[in-house]
């Protein structure tokens, strides 16, 4: 009898362990196959971003004097700061190649060096009057075409592509001409060109011109769009989730507004910037492309997400800790606010911040409200007009000038960079908190 | 249920034995328990006398528990509960207008089945309820009312160097006696515990059960249990329920060597019923 | 309540130890009955191998009441019984110590036996036991019934009949004074007898008791030390 069930279950063994290697194979192709996809999509996003944290720079012998400046030595500081910067910098560049003499020559040397630079040689000069009258010889930042060739290292003196050799995999993909090839690679060969860490990439706002192009304005934008996310969603999303979860007497009118809640996170986002846009743009005449009026969009947004998961941390408080408490006489105020909320908290914060990390990767309701603008300058109240990283993203993406490719890429990681934190903290905020009962 | 043992049941009117005492601190009178449209506790009349262990025990869902939790309205919280019938405290009803539930906790105290520590340390799981009442005036008070609770717990001996650590870091059974010290605490008149053992070894069972035998000199004490062993221990009488019925109640000496109702005797004994 | 439903028990095992227990209570009831009764015999028909064997097989019944002992210890540390199983464990512990006194008795009747049987001076003296003997067994045997069939009623009624032991004791016991008197010669073997009415009349104390564990069995009353009449009336009275 014993005997027959040992025979009958070692026959079936084999099938059951191939059943089980057979469903471990699956959960790991399923997991091999999404981290490849992971892999892919970072590896393209990184290699083509990060050239964005990196700038070239010429170095030219700049001369700055009244006849080159266009201004007398004892100017007035705002006259001297509107002086003509551009034509030192254009003087510099024919003195140093001086056998460019044509217009258009002239003309495409001049587009070597970005439209940026006479700011940069303007800010260079207030910074001390006493440069006045003196040649300098300084690091100007390189026109974004220029740059792309000299951050990558490419050998200049190959053939463009273009008609005759489109075919040609060797050749260089690139906008400038021969000529222009000719003078970059001359600044090359004498050392002139360098390849530093764009700072400007964190410190300027959007341009037009790409190698100014950074990402300062839109991080500040999303720092105060989250801010007025936060503070209206969190307190509001919890005082409800406590009243649902704790108080709220169980009839149709608590369903109806729990279904409506759980609804509520499926709503697809540009419908919230849509109802932003009629309601407290046209309605209640809010300032347009503003973090306050986005905040307050994303914080709908953000609600139902707060709401749901600081529910379900209050349902995983045991009841014997309301019953503990209550059986010692708390009110039921002091029961939430004594054991119940301190223990939920962890798992409260958690989910704030994960509905916070999805806010700051929403775009589509932002487009609806204005937050779409192209922000040069850097916003100073949540009053001001702003963007946010993934509407700069969106933007970029859009610009047809290669370097926008890099930059895009850029503030993909950046805010990437950001989420990751976001959620780390998240993770370890319910690792640190998290008590056993 | 045998067929005999069903007919006993549907024949019982009323509690077997005297449901009364002398010196009572709390009477219920005619108790029903409703839940919804289901009803819990029929009828039921028990007094719980002043200085005495009186344990309730049964089979599952028979209602003890129900019926304990009546005793300091801890069923409030249940919406679809309806108490009818009257329990009275020191002559007092339970569930007057007048009378406030979280003032009545403070008198009537509760120990609940698994050990329940808050998420605090020990000092503070002890003062919290003195704190909320507002039963000390300074410091001092307070550490004179945290010492002799877990005193009276017979836990102090063991916590005292480390008043500071967590509740939920001393082993099950000073847990329970953490949750005793803490209902002691309130100096409440009645103590209801719910199967206060359930979840402890019989070493921390018999600490346990010695501190309930000390503690009656104090309050008057209800513990629902499933140990008959552990009821015959500690009470000094005993109500038996079945099916929501109070079937019968008695000196526990009594109900343990010779129970008048058969359902009585099928349930201590282990027979089919 | 008139059973106890020993069989009713969730856990088979504790219906079986039960059972058990009870069987060799009568098992042991009935030995000790047979001893009583073969002694008496011996005595009476001047029987002196039914003598030996009878104070010889005394050992049986002190091994029985050491096994039951056991067996209720045993039920006691591992059932932690209550209520009726309770007092049926008690009553059993009891019983079993009121048997084998009796068993105790019944050896000393055949040792007496045997020492008697030497002669047949004595057997006219013996032939007066017969009527008392006959009594006694008859209320062991009523007794051990009533313990078999849980009859409180039966107990009560066995109990009351050791009044006409003991007024059949006295009569003896005069008789035997009187004849004692009369032939100072005998007086060893006239001692002897009166031993052995001795020893028949606390078989019947010992019946008596056993009466009594029935009763607080039963009705879970302890009559011990009370009125038997009384205790019989009044619980009429309450049955009524």
């Amino acid at each position: 009898m014993s005997n027959n069930t040992t025979e009958k279950v070692r026959a079936s063994l084999q099938k059951r362990y191939f059943k089980e290697k057979v469903f471990r194979s699956i959960g790991v192709v399923a997991i091999v196959a999404s981290l490849s996809f992971l892999v892919v999509l970072l590896g393209s996003i990184i290699y083509k971003g990060y050239p964005a944290f990196k700038a070239s720079y010429i170095q030219l012998d700049v001369t700055l004097t009244e006849e080159t400046l266009d201004v007398s030595a004892d100017a007035e500081d705002s006259e001297l700061r509107r002086a003509n910067y551009l034509g030192a910098i254009r003087t510099a560049l024919r003195e140093r190649f001086p056998e460019v003499t044509k217009r258009g020559d002239k003309r495409n040397l001049y587009r070597l060096i970005s439209s940026g630079a006479e700011y940069a040689l303007s800010d260079f000069m207030m910074e001390d009057r006493s440069r006045f009258g003196q040649t300098h010889s300084l690091w100007l930042l390189a026109d974004d075409e220029a740059d792309a060739l000299l951050k990558r290292n490419k050998d200049l003196t190959k053939p463009i592509r273009t008609g005759e050799n489109a075919k040609n995999k060797d050749a260089l993909i690139t906008r400038l001409n021969t000529d222009q090839l000719g003078w970059l690679q001359s600044f090359k060969e004498a050392g002139e060109t360098d390849v530093r860490l764009a700072s400007t990439f964190f410190t300027n706002g959007d341009s037009r011109e790409a190698e100014q192009a950074g990402i300062r304005a839109a991080l500040i934008g999303s720092a105060y769009t989250l801010l007025i996310t936060f503070v209206l969603s969190f307190p509001i999303a919890v005082a409800a989730a406590i009243y649902l979860e704790e108080f709220a007497p169980q009839n149709k009118f608590t369903d109806i507004v729990e279904v409506n809640i759980n609804n509520l996170a499926a709503v697809p986002s540009i419908v919230f910037g849509l109802l932003g846009l009629a309601v407290f743009i046209n309605y209640l005449q809010l300032p347009r492309s503003a973090p306050v009026v986005g905040g307050i969009v994303l914080s709908l947004m953000t609600l139902p997400t707060i709401i749901i998961s600081s529910r379900a941390a209050l349902k995983a408080v045991p009841p014997s800790i309301r019953e503990a408490a209550r059986g010692l006489g708390a009110s039921p105020v002091q029961v939430v606010t004594h054991h119940v909320l301190p223990l939920a908290m962890p798992g409260i914060l958690t989910g704030t911040i994960i509905g916070l990390a999805q806010a700051l990767g929403e775009t589509a309701p932002l487009l609806m409200i204005g937050m779409v603008a192209f922000i040069v300058d850097i916003p100073n109240s949540v009053t001001d007009p702003a963007t946010v990283l993934p509407v700069q993203v969106f933007l970029w993406a859009d610009a047809p000038e290669r370097a926008f490719t890099e930059r895009t890429s850029g503030a993909i990681l950046v805010l990437l960079a950001f989420l990751v934190v976001m959620n780390l903290t998240a993770v370890l905020l319910r690792k640190k908190f998290e008590r056993r009962w | 249920m045998s067929s005999a043992a069903e007919k006993a049941f549907e024949e019982l009117k009323e509690t077997v034995g005297r449901v009364t005492v002398d010196n009572p601190k709390m009477q219920a009178k005619n108790v029903d328990v409703f839940y919804g449209d289901k009803q819990a506790i029929f009828d039921v009349t028990c007094d719980i006398g002043k200085n005495e262990v009186i344990a309730m025990i049964g089979p599952s869902g028979c209602g003890k528990s129900t019926f304990l939790r009546c005793m300091n309205r801890m069923n409030d919280t249940i919406p679809s509960c309806r108490v009818g019938g009257d329990i009275l405290l020191e002559g007092d009803s339970l569930y007057s207008s007048s009378v406030d539930p979280v003032m009545l906790r403070a008198r009537v105290g509760m120990v609940f089945q698994k050990p329940n520590p808050f998420a605090k340390s020990i000092y503070d799981n002890v003062a919290y309820g003195p704190r909320i009442h507002g039963l000390a005036n300074n410091r001092a008070e307070l550490d004179d009312i945290v010492e002799s609770s877990l005193q009276r717990a017979g836990l102090f001996d063991e916590v005292k160097d480390r008043l500071n650590a967590p509740g939920t870091s001393l082993s099950g059974g000073q847990q329970q006696r953490l949750c005793i010290a803490r209902t002691i605490a309130v100096n409440p008149e009645v103590i209801l515990m719910d199967e206060p053992c359930s979840a402890l070894d019989p070493i921390a069972t018999a600490r346990i059960e010695e501190l309930i035998d000390e503690l009656r000199e104090n309050y008057a004490i209800a513990i629902v249990t499933h140990s008959m062993q552990q009821a015959a221990r500690v009470s000094q009488r005993t109500a038996y329920f079945h099916l929501g019925k109070l079937v019968e109640v008695g000196e526990t000496k009594t109900i343990f060597t010779n129970p008048t109702h058969e359902l009585t005797e099928n349930y201590i004994t282990g027979r089919f019923g | 309540m008139d059973k106890l439903h020993l069989d009713q028990h969730i856990s088979q095992q504790f219906n079986q130890e039960l059972e058990d227990i009870r069987n060799q209570v009568l098992a042991m009831g009935g030995l000790v009955e047979r001893q009583v009764t073969n002694g008496l015999t011996a005595l009476v028909e001047n029987d002196g191998d039914l003598a030996t064997q009878v104070s010889e097989a005394d050992y049986q019944v002190n091994a029985m009441e050491v096994e039951i002992d056991e067996e209720c210890i045993q039920v006691l540390a591992r059932r932690a019984p209550t209520a009726s199983d309770l007092r049926l464990i008690v009553a059993v512990i009891k019983a079993i110590t009121d048997l084998e006194r009796i068993g105790d008795e019944a050896e000393k009747l055949g040792r007496f036996a045997a020492e008697l049987s030497g002669s047949n001076r004595t057997l006219e003296y013996r032939r007066e036991l017969r009527h008392l003997g006959g009594l006694v067994q008859s209320m062991l045997h009523d007794s051990l019934d009533a313990f078999a069939r849980l009859d409180a009623d039966m107990a009560l009624k066995v109990a009351q009949r050791d009044d006409d032991i003991d007024l059949e004791y006295d009569n003896l016991s005069r008789l035997l004074t009187t004849h004692l008197m009369e032939d100072p010669r005998r007086v060893t073997e006239l001692l002897m007898i009166t031993w052995c009415a001795r020893a028949l009349e606390r078989i019947g104390d010992h019946s008596v008791n056993i009466c009594e564990y029935v009763v607080y069995l039963v009705k879970g009353r302890d009559i011990r030390h009370t009125n038997i009449g009384e205790a019989g009336a009044e619980d009429g009275q309450t049955n009524a």
